[in-house]
């Protein structure tokens, strides 16, 4: 079972975690998600996905997209089902775990980018979670250099184009190494160029993956598998080629 | 352009990453040495300009030593002016008793009054620029946590700072979708004023939800992450007593007066 050692306060020494690093599966079954106003984002969700593999999740404006991945990073409070990570459930007591274990790439890399420095955003989740300065200097700069941005290191995100803005915000969230990661509309203020960069980047992960997107382009190159959200409800799941077929985006 | 202000925020944190023999010093050394000072500074009688004058080669050691620019300072300082010099006019209006006579001319009271404020606010301010200009941000939170501030205190400096670029940068946006809409007017007109403030307030508390979402799922629960301490070094000491003595003389023995 997992291991609860690290849901200590920020700032307290932690222990080590002792998870590997591989893809981890997701469970959701029967999640329901309302507004403090009743309306529901999402309706009786339930999703099952390997480890490993890679998903898309397509749908229109309002479809519940977003509020599913804030559900599964334990931002949102689901109203019933649940959601299961690894083999760790996203519940209060397993927050600082399933967070370790999740990684989501917000829409707007503004919303993820909130340090003076680039450096230090990405060393935030690490910090948080306990290492060293040492360990945290190695890590952010394997990540950067990994990504090919280790020359904005010490620049401000003020500064930076939206591509690199987008390549830090992968890198905030990779420098964790996350068993499962999440974008959200990762292609969007991107131009061809720097869409082209997202998706190399994107071939070189291993972790399991779900990307919402509208683009189904996108999800035909970058997924095994396509899950459709109308209205808060999952209404179609398969294969990416049938579903994209089917849903007359192909 | 707003988001130049923005940059220009943190320009001064910017300016702590250097690493001059002032950046070295522990963070404790000089926000002791800081306070001593501003202690120091405001202490002498209301009316005494001169005895404050000798402490201003505190600031200018440090921020020649610490390389920090200061025309950049200056320029902060200016916005911390009008409301000392305020504050200065009301005494020197209100106090008209004559101290002495400067080649013909009568300087009141309220005259050396204003002066007073204006050179402390200037050597406080100033002085609290150095540290924040020599000092990184977070060396500075954890050394009010390690020295017992209240730790709702410095989540609130720490949300403050963080969170100022979050208003600055929605206030920039509808600032421009505004203009490009009204011709006509410079800046914002009253008439809108109450709806511009009303959409910003609404818009930063959501770009805040989501950026605190962001920290939160990076391991965020409420506290800056604590970097290794080590405690001050004996030159840091050593530093934290000369200079505490070097203002405690120059406070018991004002040296222009004296001379």
């Amino acid at each position: 079972m997992h291991d609860d050692r690290d849901e200590k306060p920020a700032g307290a020494h932690r222990h080590r975690h002792p998870h590997g690093h591989g893809p981890a599966p997701l469970r959701v079954s029967g999640l329901t998600v309302r507004y403090s106003d009743g309306t529901a984002a999402l309706r009786d969700v339930s999703i099952d996905i390997k480890a490993g593999e890679k998903v898309a999740l397509i749908g229109a404006n309002g479809a519940g997209k977003t509020s599913l991945f804030l559900s599964l990073v334990g931002i949102l409070r689901p109203d019933a089902g649940t959601i299961i990570v690894g083999d760790v459930p996203v519940d209060k007591d397993h927050l600082l775990t399933v967070r370790r274990k999740i990684g989501l790439v917000f829409q707007n890399p503004d919303d993820q980018l909130f340090m003076p420095r680039i450096y230090d955003d990405i060393a935030f989740g690490p910090r948080n979670f306990g290492h060293t300065e040492a360990e945290v200097r190695e890590k952010v700069e394997a990540v950067l250099e990994a990504l090919g941005a280790a020359h904005l290191a010490t620049r401000s995100s003020l500064k930076l184009s939206g591509g690199e803005k987008r390549v830090c915000a992968i890198a905030s969230v990779l420098v964790m190494q996350p068993r499962l990661l999440l974008f959200d509309e990762p292609t969007a203020f991107l131009d061809m160029k720097a869409k082209a960069r997202f998706m190399e980047i994107l071939g070189g992960l291993g972790q399991t993956r779900i990307i919402a997107t509208h683009d189904p382009a996108l999800a035909a190159a970058v997924s095994d598998r396509v899950i459709v959200l109308e209205g808060g409800s999952v209404t179609d799941d398969g294969p990416a080629a049938e579903v994209l077929a089917r849903q007359k985006f192909a | 352009m707003l988001s130049n202000r923005i940059h220009e925020l943190y320009v001064l944190e910017g300016l702590a990453d250097n690493d001059t023999a002032i950046h070295k010093l522990h963070p404790r050394a000089k926000l002791v040495v800081t306070f001593a000072y501003i202690v120091a500074v405001v202490s002498f009688n209301r009316y005494d300009v001169l005895g404050d004058v000798p402490f201003f080669l505190y600031t200018a050691l440090v921020c020649g030593i610490g390389e920090a620019p200061l025309r950049t300072l200056h320029k902060r300082f200016l916005i911390a002016l009008p409301f000392c010099a305020f504050a200065g006019l009301t005494n020197l209006l209100l106090d008209r008793q004559v101290a002495f006579a400067l080649g013909g001319a009568a300087v009141t009271f309220g005259l050396l009054s204003l002066l007073a404020i204006l050179l402390r606010t200037y050597l406080c301010v100033m002085a609290v620029f150095a540290l924040i200009a020599t000092t990184p941000f977070q060396g500075l939170t954890r050394e009010l946590r390690h020295l017992r501030m209240p730790q709702i205190f410095i989540t609130l400096i720490e949300m403050i700072y963080r969170y100022i670029g979050v208003l600055i940068d929605e206030a920039g946006c509808m600032s421009t979708a505004y203009k490009l809409r009204s011709v006509k007017t410079k800046g914002i007109a009253m008439k809108d004023m109450g709806s511009f403030v009303g959409q910003l307030t609404i818009r930063s508390f959501d770009r805040g939800e989501r950026v605190y979402a962001a920290m939160a799922c990076r391991g965020y629960g409420g506290e800056f992450p604590e970097m290794e301490y080590a405690g001050p070094k004996p030159g840091d000491i050593l530093f934290i007593f000369l200079l505490c003595a070097a203002f405690a003389a120059l406070r018991v023995f004002p040296v222009l007066d004296m001379i």
